[in-house]
């Protein structure tokens, strides 16, 4: 009978470390690693709107405690990440891609790309971001280059210099809610792949 | 099989299935509040205090005090006690978006004003815990759910004369007891 108790108390002990480790890597995770938290509205980018607010899951609320700490409640902004391109592939920094989008349902918005440590790339080319005020025609369509070289033509530039590997970070500040959750939420930015380090070698 | 060796493997299942569980759940829950307990406490080593606003300046590739920075962002960020009774925030005055966030101890983002569309939010603000007695203050007292917490001041700087604008309001920024 002791040996039996024994053996359910150690039963519960390994489930305790198993559980415990698994959820600590779910929360802990590098950036583009480990799973997102969220929904995906187009397969790519995820998001939740619970982010910030005490609704959030406990799990949810873990994740960005570490990844996005001090992150807005959706009334006034709306995160949403994506580690991977078009075609599901991770993004790797020796590429190139292309990204294109519209208008957006929010009064303004940013993109950031953030290195594999959560954290600016660390690099002198003072290319982190785009914003919506550097488009000057939103509803006609925008593009953007994503890669370690600057464009040539003046196209707005996210630098990968500096990552290891990297994911992206869409701010909607003063989003419209109604438009974003509803049956048909507008398209989110589109990340192709052009070309990679070694390509055609 | 016999029904006994049946039911103790059935209970062994669920000691672990439990065990993970309670685990999964608590590592969960606590994360938050000691993410944010040590974010409170760099804060307030860099503020000089708590009840302290640090004006931090804007976001740049070496930064590794607060992840996930935005560079179209300039943050002030004073981490507060209520032990000793309320606490003053203000935000300096500028054109543009600047938002006055507070957030619990765990994280949560309780309450968000923006200071150039909510006319009452361009005085100072009053932060009073949840059930102490709440000082008089023209209606502007935010209600902390915890005895600790973040106020965290955001203004975008998306133009060289925006950032120069959010800049010099930022030096009124203030965080300070009442």
């Amino acid at each position: 009978m002791v040996r039996r108790l024994l053996a359910i108390a150690a039963a519960a002990l390994l489930g305790a470390i198993v559980g415990g480790a698994a959820t600590a890597w779910m929360i802990f995770a590098p950036s583009g690693a480990g799973p997102q938290a969220g929904a995906s509205p187009d397969g790519q980018w995820r998001g939740d709107l619970k982010i910030g607010s005490a609704e959030a899951s406990a799990a949810v609320r873990a994740r960005i405690a570490i990844a996005g700490l001090f992150a807005l409640s959706s009334k006034e902004a709306v995160y949403m990440t994506r580690a991977t391109d078009d075609a599901g592939r991770p993004l790797d920094p020796s590429c190139a891609y292309e990204m294109a989008g519209g208008a957006m349902a929010a009064d303004w918005w940013s993109i950031t790309l953030y290195a594999e440590d959560n954290y600016l790339a660390r690099n002198a080319d003072a290319a982190a971001s785009i914003q919506s005020d550097a488009i000057v025609d939103l509803a006609a369509g925008w593009r953007a280059a994503i890669g370690p070289d600057r464009p040539s033509d003046g196209t707005p530039w996210l630098s990968t210099s500096g990552a290891q590997s990297f994911d992206l970070t869409l701010r909607l500040y003063q989003p419209d809610l109604d438009a974003l959750t509803g049956p048909q939420p507008p398209d989110l930015p589109s990340v192709r792949r052009l070309r990679c380090a070694g390509d055609g070698a | 099989m016999n029904a006994r060796r049946a039911l103790f493997l059935a209970l062994l299942g669920a000691a672990f299935a439990l065990g993970a569980l309670a685990a999964s759940h608590g590592v969960a829950v606590a994360t938050p509040y000691v993410v944010m307990d040590r974010a409170m406490k760099g804060i307030s080593a860099r503020a000089g205090g708590y009840n302290r606003m640090a004006k931090a300046p804007p976001a740049t590739p070496e930064a590794r005090s607060v992840v996930r920075p935005s560079p179209d962002l300039l943050y002030s960020i004073c981490a507060y006690d209520l032990s000793d009774g309320p606490v003053e925030a203000r935000a300096g005055a500028t054109d543009g978006y600047v938002s006055i966030s507070f957030y619990d101890a765990a994280t949560n983002n309780y309450r968000t004003v923006r200071r150039n569309d909510d006319a009452s939010s361009r005085d100072s603000l009053v932060i009073s815990l949840e059930g102490a007695a709440t000082p008089e203050s023209g209606g502007n007292t935010i209600i902390s759910p915890t005895r600790r917490g973040v106020v965290l001041i955001r203004r975008r700087i998306s133009s060289p004369a925006l950032r120069e604008a959010a800049l010099a309001a930022q030096k009124d920024d203030v965080c300070a007891a009442v």
